[in-house]
Order: C-alpha cells, then sequence, then structure tokens
C-alpha cells in the first residue's frame, strides 16, 4: 500500500516536469509593448510598436543617456505578419498585453479601421480596455516616437490625458477597445475616435533633448472627434461639436464654459454632475428624438461688472443663459453628425429601445436617411449651485 | 495507581534478612539506592528504609520516619512482644509515621517502581508486606511563564515538567468535581506517567474510548515528550497537519478540557496534548478570548491572511511574473522587470534560493548556541537582504516575497500549524512554476481536499467549515462577541462548545452524542 502511494507520488512528480513549462517567459525575455501604431501606406500595412526599455522607464533612477522606449516598425500585407515579422528586429518577443493605446493613421482611419483590428481582438494576449486613438494629418508611427516629459513614454502620456481631459475638459471621448467594436456593429450607433496630433517637428521630437526641455518642442495634443461610419472616418467634430457629442451620451463629467452675462462681458461656469437621457419615440410612424440634458454649474469666473451673485434674478438669467447656450452646443453637435451621416449618439438603440417592432421598419434606411431626417427635441436644465467666495466681482469697483 | 500491570508478579517474603538481599541484588549497580536498617531492641527486631537518594527528600525521611521509629522504639517493641509483626504494623499504619496517605504492597515490582518514583518503602521483620510513604523530593523547575505560546493578556504560567504540577494547574481552573483525572503508565522502561483529564458528562464518549483504547496499544520502550505519543493515538499518517494541539499554557487546554476535549498530560513535558484537534483551533490565541471581540476578530482574519500569504507567497509572485505578466499592474511590471534584469536563474530557481536561506537561516537561528546569535543575525540579514540582491543573483523583490512570507508563517500562535506550510509552500511553488495560476488553482482544491478527508479521533477536522455548523463559525474565522451565543442552541447536539455556553447539569444526557 505505501509503495503503491509512493509510486504514485513519485508519478505524480514526474508529470510536473513533463508540462516543460512550455509558455513560461520570465520577465526579462519579454519585450513589454506599450502603444502599438497602424499606418497604411502603399497598399501595406505599417505596424509600429512602442517598446519600453524597464531599465530606464521603472521608477528605479533610470540609466542615463537611453531613451526610454524603443520604436520597432515593420510593413507586411497583414498586422500580424507585421508583429511576427518584428521578431526579426527585436531580441525578445513583443508582449502585447500592456498595450495602453493603439493609434490608427488617418489614412487608414479613412481606407476602413474593420480589417486592421481583427487580429487585435483575436489575439488573446491584447487586453480589451485600452484606448484607440486616430493621429490626424501625421502618421501614427510618428505619434509613438515622440518623447514626452513626466510620463516616461508617450503610449502612457496618451492614455493618461485621455482619461484626465475626459474628466476635466470634455471634447475628448477615452473610447475603450471593446466599445470601439461593439459600437461598430450596433445598428442605430456609429463610434467616434478621439483625433490626436503632434504640435511642433515630429523628427526632433523623437531625441532625448525633447524632454530636456522645459517647453518640449514637440507636444502631443488631442483634437476633436473622429467621426466612423460602418468602419471608416467620414469627417471631424470640432471641439464644440464634440462637447456637445460628451454632453448628449452623458460622459461628461465636468467641462467648463463662457456664458453671456445680463448686459455684457461674461461668466465662465464650471458643469458638473451631468445627467443625459435620450428618449426614442415613433409617432405615427415616423421616429422623434427628445435629449434631456441635467446639470450643475459653479461660477468660476465673473468677467462682467453688474452681475450680482446675490440677487436671485441674476441668477435666474444666468440659469437660462447657460441653457440655452448648451441647446445651440447639442444642436451644433447634431447638426454636424447629421451633414456626416453618422448616427454617433445611438439614437437609433433609443428608437429600438421605444419600439423595435417599428425599428426593424427602418433599421435599413437609418444610416443613409432616417437619421438624417430624425427630429430632435432638446431640453436643458441646470441649477447654478456655488458661486465661489465672493459674491460680486471686484472688476466695476478698481480705481480709474 | 497504574492500570497496567509489569513485569514479574514476584512478591515479598516474610524474612527481612531474605528481602534486603533481594533488593540490593536488584539495584547493586545502583549506588544512588540507599538502605538504612534501623534495629531496635538491640536486633530483637529490625525494620528496613529503602529510597533512592536525590528522588526522596532525605530531610522528610530523617525528621518524620527515622526520628519517629526511634522515638518509639519502646512502644514498637512492646507491641511486637504482645502481638507480634502485626502490632508493630498497626502502630505504624495507625500513629507512628506522620504522612497523608501511606499504602501496602507486597509486589516487588511495585516497590521497584515507587522507589523510582522518590518514593520511600519501609519493610518490616517477619511481613511480606512493605509501607510506601510518599516523600517526592526531586528538584522541578517550579511554575515559570510561557515560552513558546505567548500573550500580551492573560496568565503568565506555563506548565512545567511535572505531571502532578500540571494537573494541579488544570484542577486549579477547573473546581469542578466533574474534572476526571486518569493515570496510566506507557513505556517499557520509562513508565511514564499519562494522565488524562476531562470532563465527565461533557467529553465526547466516542473520543474518549478511541484514546483510551489507543493509548493502550502503544507498545514502546519510552515516552519522553508528548510527541512521543502523539504519532502513535493520532489517524492521519499521511498528512502534514498537525490532528492533536499541544499548549503549554494551563488556561488554554483548561478552555479546551471545558469544550469538551481530553487533555493529555505527559510527565516529563510541559507541553499538554488536547483531542480532538480542529483545524481552525490552530488559529486561536488564549488572548483571542481575553480581549473585546472586535479587535480579536480583525486579528483572526489577519492570521488567516497570513496562512495564504505563507502557503502561496513566492508561488503566487512565480505564477504572475513567468505566466500571468498581463495581470501586474502596468507600471509595477516596469519595476519588476527592471529588477529582474541581469539575474540569471528564472524565478522558480530564483524564488528556491531564497527560500531555502531562509530555511537554513531559521535552522542555525534555532539551533545555534546563544552567544552565536548575532553573528547568525548579521550574516542572515546581509546575505539574505544585500549582498545576494547586489550580486544579481536574486531580485529584489523576491527577497521583499520571501520576507514577507516568512513573517506569515511566524504568525501562528500554534508553532506546529506552521510547518505544514513551510513544506507545502515548496509544493505550491513547483506547481506554480509547471503550471502557474492554473497549477496553484488545482494545489489549492488538492489542499481542500485532503485537509475535508482528515479526522482527528472520529471528529472531521474542518469543523465547522465543513461540516457546516452557524453555530460554532461564530468562533472560528472570527470571535463574536460572547453575547450572541447565549441565545440559541443550549440543547442542541453540536460538539465542542464554547466556553463561553454555560450548560445546565440536568441536560447533560441530551446533549451526548
Amino acid at each position: 500500500m505505501i509503495m503503491r502511494k509512493t509510486k504514485l507520488i513519485i508519478i505524480l512528480c514526474t508529470i510536473l516536469l513533463l508540462s516543460g513549462c512550455y509558455n513560461r517567459r520570465e520577465l526579462n525575455d519579454l519585450a513589454i509593448a506599450v502603444g502599438m501604431a497602424i499606418d497604411y501606406k502603399d497598399g501595406k500595412y505599417s505596424v509600429t510598436v512602442q517598446v519600453v526599455d524597464p531599465n530606464s522607464a521603472s521608477a528605479r533612477k533610470p540609466a542615463s543617456g537611453s531613451t526610454p522606449v524603443i520604436i520597432y516598425n515593420t510593413k507586411a500585407d497583414s498586422i500580424f505578419e507585421a508583429v511576427r515579422k518584428m521578431t526579426t528586429i527585436s531580441p525578445r518577443k513583443i508582449y502585447f498585453s500592456h498595450v495602453r493605446i493603439i493609434v490608427i493613421g488617418e489614412e487608414l482611419a479613412r481606407k476602413g479601421i474593420g480589417e486592421s483590428l481583427e487580429m487585435v481582438t483575436r489575439d488573446p494576449e491584447f487586453r480589451s480596455d485600452f484606448h484607440v486613438v486616430i493621429s490626424k494629418e501625421i502618421d501614427a508611427k510618428k505619434v509613438l516616437s515622440v518623447l514626452t516629459p513626466l510620463e516616461n513614454y508617450s503610449a502612457q502620456k496618451l492614455f493618461d490625458s485621455l482619461a484626465v481631459s475626459e474628466k476635466a475638459w470634455a471634447p475628448t471621448n477615452a473610447i475603450e477597445f471593446d466599445a470601439l467594436i461593439s459600437d461598430m456593429l450596433t445598428y442605430g450607433k456609429s463610434p467616434v475616435i478621439t483625433g490626436v496630433v503632434a504640435k511642433g517637428d515630429v523628427d526632433d521630437g523623437s531625441e532625448m533633448k525633447n524632454i530636456e526641455k522645459t517647453n518640449p518642442i514637440t507636444k502631443l495634443k488631442f483634437s476633436g472627434l473622429g467621426v466612423i461610419k460602418g468602419d471608416k472616418l467620414v469627417g471631424w467634430l470640432d471641439e464644440v461639436e464634440s462637447k456637445g457629442y460628451n454632453y448628449i451620451i452623458g460622459e461628461v463629467q465636468s467641462t467648463v464654459g463662457p456664458i453671456e452675462c445680463p448686459d455684457k462681458g461674461k461668466v465662465i461656469i464650471e458643469v458638473n454632475n451631468v445627467k443625459s437621457n435620450i428618449k426614442g419615440k415613433f409617432v405615427n410612424g415616423k421616429p422623434k428624438i427628445k435629449v434631456e440634458l441635467n446639470y450643475e454649474v459653479n461660477v468660476a469666473e465673473v468677467l462682467c461688472k453688474n452681475l450680482n451673485l446675490t440677487n436671485p434674478k441674476h441668477i435666474e438669467i444666468l440659469e437660462k443663459n447657460t441653457e440655452e447656450r448648451n441647446i445651440e452646443i447639442l444642436k451644433t453637435s447634431v447638426k454636424k453628425s447629421k451633414k456626416l451621416g453618422a448616427d454617433i449618439y445611438g439614437f437609433g438603440v433609443a428608437l429600438y429601445r421605444d419600439n423595435p417592432e417599428e425599428w426593424h421598419k427602418i433599421e435599413k434606411k437609418w444610416a443613409e436617411s432616417g437619421f438624417k431626417e430624425v427630429e430632435v427635441e432638446y431640453k436643458s436644465e441646470c441649477k447654478v449651485r456655488r458661486t465661489g467666495t465672493t459674491s460680486e466681482s471686484y472688476l466695476k469697483d478698481i480705481k480709474e | 495507581m497504574d492500570t497496567k500491570q509489569y513485569v514479574n508478579k514476584k512478591q515479598l517474603e516474610n524474612k527481612i534478612d531474605r528481602n534486603k538481599t533481594i533488593l540490593k541484588e536488584t539495584f547493586n549497580k545502583s549506588q544512588d539506592y540507599i538502605s538504612r536498617e534501623i534495629s531496635l531492641g538491640n536486633g530483637k527486631y529490625k525494620i528496613l528504609i529503602n529510597f533512592f537518594d536525590g528522588l526522596a527528600d532525605s530531610k522528610y525521611i530523617n525528621d518524620f520516619i527515622i526520628e519517629t521509629i526511634l522515638n518509639h522504639e519502646k512502644h514498637i517493641l512492646l507491641n511486637f512482644i504482645e502481638n507480634g509483626p502485626e502490632g508493630v504494623l498497626n502502630v505504624f499504619f495507625n500513629t507512628a509515621i506522620s504522612s497523608s496517605s501511606i499504602s501496602k504492597t507486597k509486589s516487588l515490582s511495585e516497590i521497584y517502581l515507587n522507589l523510582i518514583e522518590g518514593n520511600t518503602v519501609i519493610i518490616f521483620d517477619g511481613i511480606n508486606e512493605a509501607f510506601i510513604v510518599p516523600t517526592p523530593g526531586w528538584k522541578d523547575r517550579g511554575v515559570g511563564e510561557t515560552t513558546v505560546n505567548n500573550v500580551i493578556r492573560g496568565p503568565r504560567e506555563s506548565f512545567t515538567e511535572t505531571l502532578r504540577t500540571n494537573t494541579a494547574l488544570i484542577r486549579r481552573r477547573i473546581k469542578d468535581e466533574s474534572l476526571c483525572c486518569e493515570q496510566i503508565r506507557i513505556g517499557n522502561m520509562t513508565k511514564t506517567i499519562v494522565a488524562l483529564m476531562y470532563l465527565d458528562g461533557e467529553v465526547d464518549e466516542n473520543v474518549l474510548s478511541l484514546l483510551k483504547e489507543r493509548l493502550n496499544k502503544i507498545d514502546i520502550k519510552g515516552i519522553l515528550e508528548t510527541g512521543n505519543i502523539e504519532e502513535f493515538i493520532t489517524e492521519e499518517m499521511y498528512t502534514p497537519f498537525p490532528t492533536a494541539f499541544n499548549s503549554e499554557r494551563p488556561d488554554t487546554v483548561a478552555a479546551n478540557i471545558l469544550e469538551g476535549k481530553v487533555a493529555i498530560v505527559v510527565d516529563g513535558t510541559p507541553f499538554v496534548l488536547t483531542v480532538p484537534a480542529l483545524f481552525s483551533e490552530f488559529f486561536t490565541s488564549a488572548d483571542d478570548y481575553y480581549n473585546k471581540w472586535d479587535i480579536s476578530s480583525a486579528v483572526r482574519l489577519l492570521r488567516y491572511l497570513a496562512f495564504f500569504i505563507a502557503l502561496l507567497g513566492p508561488s503566487v509572485y512565480i505564477a504572475l511574473t513567468t505566466f500571468h505578466q498581463e495581470m501586474i499592474p502596468t507600471q509595477l511590471l516596469m519595476s519588476l522587470a527592471a529588477q529582474r534584469e541581469g539575474v540569471p536563474f528564472p524565478a522558480f530557481v530564483e524564488a528556491l534560493i531564497m527560500e531555502a536561506t531562509f530555511e537554513v537561516i531559521r535552522e542555525a537561528g534555532l539551533r545555534m548556541p546563544k552567544p552565536l546569535g548575532q553573528a547568525i543575525s548579521i550574516v542572515g540579514a546581509l546575505v539574505i537582504g544585500q549582498s545576494a540582491v547586489e550580486a544579481g543573483f536574486v531580485s529584489a523583490a523576491m527577497v521583499i516575497v520571501v520576507a514577507i512570507t516568512a513573517l506569515s508563517s511566524i504568525v501562528f500562535p500554534a508553532y506546529n500549524m506552521a510547518i505544514p506550510v513551510r513544506m507545502l509552500r515548496f509544493l505550491m511553488m513547483s506547481l506554480a512554476a509547471s503550471f502557474g495560476l492554473f497549477g496553484i488553482a488545482v494545489g489549492l482544491f488538492t489542499l481542500l481536499i485532503h485537509l475535508t478527508s482528515i479526522r482527528s479521533f472520529g471528529v472531521n477536522y474542518m469543523i465547522p467549515y465543513a461540516p457546516n455548523s452557524k453555530y460554532l463559525l461564530r468562533d472560528t474565522l472570527i470571535r463574536a462577541p460572547y453575547k450572541s451565543f447565549n441565545k440559541e442552541i443550549q440543547n442542541s447536539n453540536i460538539k465542542f462548545k464554547p466556553i463561553v455556553l454555560n450548560t445546565p447539569r440536568d441536560s447533560n444526557d441530551n446533549e451526548k452524542n
């Protein structure tokens, strides 16, 4: 009995060795990719990967002289081929699980992003919670080669500032990869992707001297939202239109904007606690959309002389002006997207939820004509909450 | 005194000279055996006093035995003349010796045993019976402070090497007539007294009878520590987990007895066993019950956390860094990767090196002569801490993991629960190195299956987790407030009731299982 047990244990122990640790990878065998860029040039995909050099990117003192990231670029007929081709130039196998951002070149985006992202959804190494951006006017590859201060590598910089600006500024949208794919597949909703531009000379930006200056030569900046129809980029929303988009889909956490004063000058307000509601309805078979917006406003800066914030009437005027201005913003945004013919707000989804049967009747025509003709009603409700530590601005008391 | 009869059935004879020769022959190579013959009335009557030097209290023998005999010389002789040897016996038994307990015996083997235990044996001429006067006077350590099961708040006393002191320490805490103290002798040579203490009526009869049966089966030369019998009486041979609980604290043992367990006190060791033992018991410390319930509960949770860290610390690290890099936050991964640059070994080998080094240092710290202590700690700290990292043998993160693991394995109040954890850690590490988190999951499942299959004296080891007892769960992962125990299930058939639960005497019958 004991002999049998001992034999069994020995056999079990040898089974441990049989696996041979087949997919074991030590940390120092990995090239950890944090960013990926896809361009389309001359009928071939050009894939760029930003790989971190852990020695200079870690919290410990970076090794002097070397850049924290390395860029590998290959061209091939498909993304996966290009990725595998990278092993010919990289000493280590590229590890994609920590990719924070995928940058898609504008040219490719206009051609269609569907084909190039198929591999990313299929490959088990990729997560689905990274962000996707489109490089506006420059190659995606160049965005990744810019060195950025504070954050050691530009992929992290893009990831972080996208998240921060979405929270505090609004005209950006940190769309995650899985949301992007599901938006592309949903009838009655089109995705948007934030655009990124590089300011300054991109080639200088890839050198260490870029981050040795207090005011870097080359900076990466988000600018506007790219509207995707199907899987193709059809146009860009400007700042106001982007903000309107974020208002409608309720993604605004906080933003600021100018409001007209009762007479002249303006008040800068901070918008908080935004709640939006898109309601779809079929009236006699005709689709109707109602967008409701509720939010709170804090007064941040008063640049006019005759506004008394202790006076309830002035507050009411302020609220009314804010509401009107925001409706304008919403209208501008919807107008632009109607022009582009992409239902980025999910009006179609709202209609489907209201009445699936009616929706299926118009579903086919929605992208072409339905959305462009749909009637949209706006409602904006605002409450002024905090007016800061002073009531009347000192501007009017300044001596001549 | 004893239930087990050893050796020869030889008995004393009538002639004192013959008896003297028998004893002398038996102990002729032991010079600490002392035999003093007192001759009364110029050799008319002889009394033989036997004892072992060092074991018996010679002052007591001088003052209360020899002096009494000499003082009563005439009285004894008178009685001898009038009533023969029997008269002498009566004088002694009734008046002469001022001792609380005197016993008589004819058996030689019993005489030997009593001599060795430090008693004095008085043999009279013409009588085939000996008097045994308890005169133990060997040196013992006295009740000291606890050294292993330390608490902040609670009694400081700990058991000693003397059985009688230990049973007295328990009896002082449970002043009830139902506390039994059954004694048997085990060990053909050591003839060690083993005392079973339990509450009659509260104890689980199955456990008690199983225990007695197993103790009677032990056939061994000597018992020097509870560990010697622990292996004989527990049923699980192929488990790293302890299935008997030991403690040097009288209050812990008393609490276990109150819960209906049996305490096994062995002469010669300050560690007392209690059975049956439950898994959750090894995570409790005496002061869990003396401190308030909130902090006790928090500390309990901490210990369970420490259990998993001690068991899985290095293996999770290995699994994450070699198989599941996607689970590590990016920044941390960069930092770990930077540390690993230039480390020549795989993470598993690295962990093995560090764990082995730690075990060596731990063992060295335990065995070394006290004056060497500092040298070991300096070498340990430098080798493990700094130099290994600087020399590039291991990464700094691995040192942290091993250090945390080592600390966690010292957290257990019961040292013998740290042992299986230490051993299983290496198994988990190799599982993690070959299959990653999947291997760890398989290992944990196997462990769980194993744990639930263990029995301690027929009782499920994992009570009250499995089989589940909601009532007893109040004293496991947390220690619930005492007041919450009182309301329910007074008369249910739950085993091992917490001591806060009062069990009325007349309902005892309902509660037996």
